[in-house]
């Protein structure tokens, strides 16, 4: 019977002692009137030890009361007289939120073998996610470890993993093997151009050339960008389905912990001979896209850095100038040419609609193809082919952080939080979004044809 | 809650364009920056400093007093205003500011069709002020002004900023496009809209939207208009703001008022 089972409102409280009743009823007052009745709640538990389902009963009411010092002390007498319950009990308190709480139960955790068979993974479980996936960091205790529970969550965790009947069955069990962190960095800086640390001012210039396709001014103008690195071209569709390969043949030690378990990462313009190996990799969702990066031991850039590669100092409007030069940017003008060079929504929309998704045309071209399009730090493509995915969130800019797991992803429709910003439009884009300026939003598991990406490492990183 | 960075703040030259109606579609709002300068800002404070101490001094007809929030009193006893209904209808400067500035494009530019602005019915406009010292009035919990099916919805709120708002002084908060799509999740995550004075914030009546406790030692007025493409009702008709708080504590478990 588990502590929610002992707590069924079923249970009659015909049996139970009135110091069980009274501290239950008791929410605040003077500390002597806490500990008075605490003393007689403790008492009535141990007459209780012949009675093990009232017992259990009773020590749910102090396991599950609102005062930390209840709840402290029924987690001791719930070891010392109820083992059974106890191993359950200490699961729970690792979640509790008082550290005064919680150390104790992780004290007794360590301490106290039969805790240990009956509620070590759970217990493992909940460490690991607290305190980080891998068993070396727990065995060197580095990170951000100040406190009297967070020793005492080592220790635990370190006993639990000692423990090879228990470890072994969780560690198979995580999400993401932890085999990952264990894996050498693959970073290379071949390939990316530095584009140091300077001041963006986000969105078109007041007073100088704009278009339908312009965003609203930003609630925040400008803002500092540190120093990073950019792939000098989007990542191409032979370079992601060597990852996919790698994941066929390691498993899923990359993914977003935030993506649904076992998701085949596999492009969907996989099997449609248009998108070639050279082409920007696209069909891919941002999870995808995350997967990737960290395959490579980078990250997607922010929409922030992605703009400042794209505009240079002089926030200019095209990643090589101010004005629009066709020939430098695939776009819908290159693969369905009708003469019209800078069409309206409307114009644009109604041609995109007669455009057959199966023309040999419509599709991306090879990246880096078209000389002369290098923004002022060196970076090519970043207009046309291919919009990418950046790590910010359309609608406030701020770092996407989605914890949907849970959700069907059919419920991330409308969902404004789960849109990621997307930059410098596509080979369906007219010029309007072909531009470094022009932004739009899309929900993060989408697989599209115009979506692409490339990544991005920090300075502090490749320094690493 | 982060201060937001790129949420998209408009240019309002006396007309919607279509890009504004469709960000207004989708998300159920549009900002307006620096619809009002600092003399037009003035023009509504004085306005409002003027109707405040007529309604304290009885000389506003009862039923154009405000029966929504309580006052609150300084140190001395005094008592100060949160809420000012019939605004325009009393205050002839601020309504003129308003025809000025073509105000009363927003409502078919946002609505698609015909529309009539609250003036003598359902409060009219009202000038709302929070504070965050010796308050009643601080905060208010997440609700819709409207429910659905009132016979004057559709309607666009339209929010004049008179004092600049922050998080950090309980700036309106809402969960875009929840006007289309219920919320999903137990706890929506809401977008904060900060603003300055003068700007000018427009959403629809049935987004889920809140405003969170002034923090500082701000306080921060605006001036709500609102403008109907539904029917309508004579003048007097009342104004009865629980259906909207009783609807949005159906979807968010809580208690639905001010505090």
């Amino acid at each position: 019977m588990t502590v929610t089972e002992q707590f069924s409102p079923e249970t009659s409280t015909a049996r139970t002692p009135h110091e069980v009743l009274r501290i239950a009823g008791w929410t605040e007052g003077p500390a002597a009137e806490r500990d008075a009745l605490l003393g007689g709640y403790l008492g009535a538990l141990e007459r209780l030890t012949g009675d093990p389902e009232l017992l259990g009963e009773c020590l749910a009411v102090g396991l599950l009361h609102d005062a930390p010092e209840v709840r402290r002390q029924a987690l001791a007498a719930c070891v010392r007289l109820c083992p059974d319950l106890a191993a359950e009990a200490v699961g729970w308190a690792l979640a509790d939120p008082d550290e005064t709480v919680r150390t104790p139960a992780l004290a007794s955790l360590a301490r106290t073998p039969a805790l240990r068979s009956a509620g070590g993974p759970s217990a493992l479980h909940a460490l690991l996610a607290v305190l980080g996936r891998s068993p070396d960091q727990i065995a060197a205790g580095a990170g951000s470890f100040v406190t009297v529970a967070d020793a005492h969550a080592l220790a635990s965790a370190r006993t639990l993993l000692a423990d090879p009947a228990v470890a072994g069955a969780v560690l198979d069990d995580l999400p993401v093997p932890l085999s990952a962190d264990r894996l050498p960095s693959r970073l290379s800086l071949d390939g990316m151009r530095h584009v140091p640390a300077g001041r963006l001012r986000r969105g078109p210039r007041p007073g100088g050339e704009s278009s339908w396709g312009d965003p609203g001014g930003s609630s925040v103008e400008e803002a500092d960008v540190a120093g990073f690195y950019l792939d000098t071209l989007p990542v191409t569709n032979d370079a992601y389905d060597a990852f996919v390969a790698d994941v066929a043949a390691h498993g899923h030690l990359w993914c977003h912990p935030d993506e649904p378990r076992g998701t085949d990462h596999t492009r969907s313009t996989a099997d449609d001979p248009r998108f070639a190996g050279d082409h920007p990799v696209t069909g891919v969702s941002w999870y995808d896209a995350v997967a990737y990066a960290d395959w490579c031991g980078k990250r997607l850039p922010t929409e922030d850095e992605w703009e400042r590669a794209a505009r240079g100092d002089d926030h200019r409007r095209h990643p090589w100038g101010e004005e629009f030069r066709p020939a430098l940017v695939r776009g819908l003008h290159t693969v369905a040419p009708d003469g019209e060079q800078a069409p309206d929504r409307a114009t644009w929309l109604r041609r995109l609609a007669d455009l057959r998704g199966t023309e040999p045309s419509a599709s991306t071209g090879p990246a880096g193809a078209l000389p002369g399009d290098e923004s002022p730090f060196g970076i090519r493509d970043l207009c046309g082919n291919v919009w990418e995915w950046t790590s910010t969130r359309y609608l406030d800019g701020l770092p996407l952080e989605p914890r949907f797991g849970t959700m069907d992803p059919g419920d991330l429709w409308g969902e404004w939080s789960a849109e990621v910003s997307v930059r410098g439009g596509a080979w369906s884009s007219p010029p309007a979004l072909l531009t470094a300026v022009s932004r739009a939003g899309k929900v993060l598991t989408a697989r599209s044809p115009e979506i692409g990406f490339r990544c991005a490492v920090s300075e502090a990183e490749a320094q690493r | 809650m982060s201060a937001p960075q790129r949420v998209p703040r408009f240019h309002y030259d006396g007309t919607v364009t279509a890009e504004q109606r469709a960000f207004y579609e989708q998300y159920g709002f549009v900002i307006y920056r620096g619809v009002f300068d600092a003399e037009d800002v003035e023009v509504v404070r004085r306005d409002a400093r003027r109707l405040e101490r007529d309604t304290l001094d009885g000389k506003v007809p009862a039923e154009h007093r405000d029966q929504v929030i309580k006052p609150s009193y300084d140190e001395d006893g005094r008592a100060t205003l949160h809420r000012l209904p019939y605004f325009t209808l009393h205050c002839a400067d601020t309504r003129e500011l308003i025809g000025r500035r073509n105000l009363d494009a927003l409502g078919p530019g946002l609505l698609g069709g015909p529309t009539w602005r609250f003036e003598d019915a359902i409060d009219g406009a009202v000038w709302q002020m929070k504070r965050g010292r010796r308050s009643s009035y601080s905060a208010l919990d997440w609700h819709l002004d409207f429910p659905h099916d009132l016979p004057v919805t559709p309607l666009v709120n339209v929010g004049i900023y008179l004092d600049a708002a922050t998080v950090r002084n309980g700036c309106l908060v809402l969960v875009p496009g929840s006007h289309r799509y219920p919320p999903r999740r137990l706890e929506s995550e809401g977008l904060a809209l900060e603003a300055e004075a003068g700007d000018v914030i427009c959403h629809t009546y049935n987004i889920l939207h809140h405003s969170g406790p002034v923090l500082d030692d701000t306080s921060r007025a605006t001036l709500y208009v609102y403008y109907s493409a539904g029917e309508k009702p004579t003048a007097g008709t009342a104004y009865s703001h629980r259906a909207g708080e009783d609807f949005a504590s159906m979807i968010t478990g809580a208690e639905a008022g001010t505090r």
